[in-house]
């Protein structure tokens, strides 16, 4: 997994490319340490270029909403396609996420 | 003389046992004098090869300090010895030699010495060597035997956590009562894993819940959960557990209240009425199960979402209901078969899976073929790449009356 950082104003938007599963728990630390910064009110996951997401991955998820509430800030997903979006609908990821489909 | 960087491992150098291999008298007792002043004390002295190999037979030295050269050998002989015997193969050699031959020095080092000496060697640099060699050997040792340890624990836990899975007294007895013929699989991963699956009866005598679930993560943590899983469900009355939502909401409170933020676990539970001819189901994000329908041969899945296990506080699990006749199959499977890449990053569709078994139904097609031929595409599919995950196959075919 790989991603790259986009800031305007107090929402930082996440592009996360490859495949997003247990190993990547060091990268993923890094994007929770993103809820950290005072400047960051929105954390926008775009999930359009990821490939494949694992059950450790969306772990990793249900961790990011749950430091974002704690720091009274928001997660937002949106662009998940095939198995990712998949993966979402089955686990009822929406009723924590705000998510938007394409 | 005073040791100048003492070793975690000190008293077990000091008591480790050297086996000294030297036909040389002089060198001989020159050597013993420098392990012996340096406190070393469990030495074995041999003067030739035969009473080398003897004393190899009878004890495992901690170290062996070989001369290359004696009349009756070239020291190559014991090396080759050494490392052709599994419990002495790790035991490091020594050599020391006046041998100037380049490659014959090289070859005693590719035939598996730890180390090489020139003679005349000078006694402090031989302890220097023997300590290192012998720190590096407690070391070893010490990780082999935890690492055994560990693997006779994960054995033990293992089998733990199979006898949690229904064993096949419980099947048969379960076959013969609700007029089914179930067959299963279950290959955890590493050892031991996540996945798990079950029957539990229910007191009206036609009915019968069943689910499959999986943890996330693998090894110990992963099953530990399952344990805890399995405690609670124990303790769930009857009347929670024949519904199937109701039992989903139940264990996921239940679970949310002990396990960290990132782990949670999937499960499908479902309840067969061979009465009312259905199975009522709940799926807590798992992947849709595959119902072989007999009288008109293909296949359907059972669709559902809901919240994994432990997500949330307080899920709620809406029910469906579907179809269930005598001669219908239901499949149910861990993600593994599913999610597991083959070489050219593809994955196996599950429709694929419910094409292959549904022409057969009806041809007198048995859960243990049905169970088989799964486990064959897969492994074709995946041409032989073990599953990273978990592995777990469960088929409950309805027999006539």
């Amino acid at each position: 997994m790989d991603y790259t950082t986009d800031w305007r104003d107090s929402t930082c938007r996440l592009n996360i490319k490859g495949t997003f599963t247990f190993s990547d728990n060091a990268k993923f630390r890094e994007i929770l340490s993103l809820l950290k910064d005072e400047k960051v009110a929105i954390l926008e996951l775009d999930l359009s270029d990821l490939q494949f997401i694992d059950s450790a991955a969306l772990g990793m998820l249900l961790l990011l909403h749950d430091e974002a509430q704690k720091k009274q800030k928001r997660v937002s997903i949106s662009g998940a396609q095939g198995q990712i979006k998949k993966m979402l609908q089955l686990s009822n990821f929406e009723e924590i996420f705000n998510i938007s489909y394409s | 003389m005073d040791i100048p960087c003492a070793s975690p491992h000190e008293a077990r150098i000091r008591a480790a046992t050297i086996l000294l291999i030297e036909d040389d008298p002089l060198s001989l007792s020159l050597t013993v004098a420098a392990l012996e002043t340096h406190g070393f004390h469990n030495i074995i002295q041999t003067t030739d090869s035969a009473s080398a190999l003897a004393a190899l037979r009878s004890s495992t030295p901690d170290l062996v300090i070989l001369d290359l050269v004696m009349p009756d050998t070239d020291g190559f002989d014991i090396c080759r010895a050494l490392k052709s015997k599994s419990s002495l193969q790790d035991v490091p050699i020594l050599a020391y030699t006046a041998l100037d031959n380049e490659e014959k020095r090289l070859t005693i080092l590719t035939m598996g010495a730890s180390d090489l000496a020139i003679k005349p060697i000078n006694p402090e640099e031989l302890i220097a060597r023997c300590r290192i060699h012998l720190e590096k050997r407690f070391i070893l040792k010490d990780l082999q035997d935890y690492r055994s340890r560990m693997e006779e624990d994960l054995a033990n836990a293992r089998a733990m956590q199979n006898m949690l899975m229904p064993d096949i007294d419980t099947i048969k007895s379960v076959e013969a009562q609700h007029q089914l013929d179930i067959s299963t699989l279950f290959m955890p991963s590493m050892a031991i894993g996540g996945d798990f699956w079950g029957i539990h009866r229910l007191p009206s005598p036609h009915k019968l819940a069943l689910y499959i679930g999986d943890f996330t993560g693998h090894g110990v943590t992963a099953a530990i959960n399952v344990f805890r899983l399995c405690a609670l469900m124990g303790k769930l009355p009857d009347s929670v557990l024949a519904q199937p939502a109701e039992c989903l909401a139940q264990i996921n409170q239940q679970l949310h209240a002990i396990l960290p933020v990132e782990l949670y676990a999937t499960m499908f539970y479902g309840v067969l009425d061979t009465h009312e001819n259905t199975v009522e189901y709940c799926v807590a994000g798992s992947l849709p199960p595959l119902l072989l329908r007999q009288a008109t041969r293909d296949f359907t899945l059972l669709e559902g979402s809901g919240l994994p296990l432990a997500a949330t506080a307080n899920a709620s699990y809406r029910s469906h209901k579907q179809a269930f006749h005598v001669g219908d199959t239901l499949m149910l499977y861990s993600d593994a078969l599913t999610e597991t890449p083959n070489r050219k990053n593809e994955y196996l569709s599950i429709d694929a899976v419910g094409e292959s078994l549904a022409s057969q139904q009806g041809t007198g097609i048995t859960a243990r073929m049905m169970l088989k031929q799964v486990d064959e595409l897969f492994n074709a599919f995946t041409d032989g790449v073990p599953p990273k995950d978990d592995f777990t196959l469960n088929f409950y075919r309805r027999l006539p009356d």
